[in-house]
């Protein structure tokens, strides 16, 4: 089982989604960046 | 003579006009100062739309009424003090950008030279059954890609010799 997730493309679909999801929950979170708020 | 002439004047615009320009980049305005963004943003009804303009007011808007993000000259640092106020939009996320984008190449560079050096069936085997415990390592390594590509230019390991790179015949 460890074997068929340490393959390429089930680590990328693992990868892709946990990558999507941290993005989505980012925007959640803090909604229209439009600029990093550091440069104002 | 003539070309010191050029020099200094060219100096005096730079420096002497551009703070004048500055209230108004590219033909920018204040997007809290501009008729078509405060339009649009009284039409605003949510708390999140409200606070997006809010935001967003800080920003130099166009004649659409749309904020415009300034884009600096990063190998000019002296056009830094131009777009003070300004980092945010193109300087701070392009950065970050190419910090995330090299961490990405870097681990899957180191990692494909670390497969390489377990034999060439192991290698085979690692590309496609990854070595999770290896990747996560090379790409921890990886966060600090832009020490280890300057030591790696520094010693020459950066760049494959010419005599090792494949040319087609000719």
């Amino acid at each position: 089982m460890r074997k068929f997730f340490e393959s390429w493309p089930m680590a990328a679909v693992l990868w892709v989604w946990l990558t999507a999801g941290i993005i989505v929950e980012f925007n959640r979170f803090y909604p229209d960046l439009l600029f990093h708020p550091m440069g104002l | 003579m003539r070309r010191l002439f050029a020099v200094v004047l060219s100096a005096l615009l730079v420096l002497g006009f551009a703070p004048v320009a500055k209230a108004d980049i590219a033909g920018l305005t204040p997007c809290a100062e501009n008729a078509r963004f405060q339009q649009r943003a009284s039409a605003a009804d949510t708390p999140q739309a409200i606070a997006r303009f809010d935001r967003y007011s800080k920003s130099l808007c166009g004649d659409d009424g749309l904020p415009h993000a300034l884009i600096p000259a990063p190998v000019e640092p002296f056009a830094m003090p131009f777009i003070r106020g300004h980092e945010g939009e193109i300087m701070i996320p392009g950065v970050i950008f190419i910090y995330i984008a090299g961490i990405i190449g870097w681990a899957g560079r180191s990692y494909l030279q670390a497969i390489k050096a377990k034999g060439h069936k192991a290698a085979l085997d690692n590309e496609i059954h990854l070595d999770i415990t290896l990747a996560f390592n090379c790409m921890l390594r990886a966060s600090a890609w832009p020490w280890l590509a300057h030591l790696e230019g520094q010693n020459g390991s950066l760049r494959e010799s010419d005599d090792k790179i494949t040319v087609s015949p000719r």
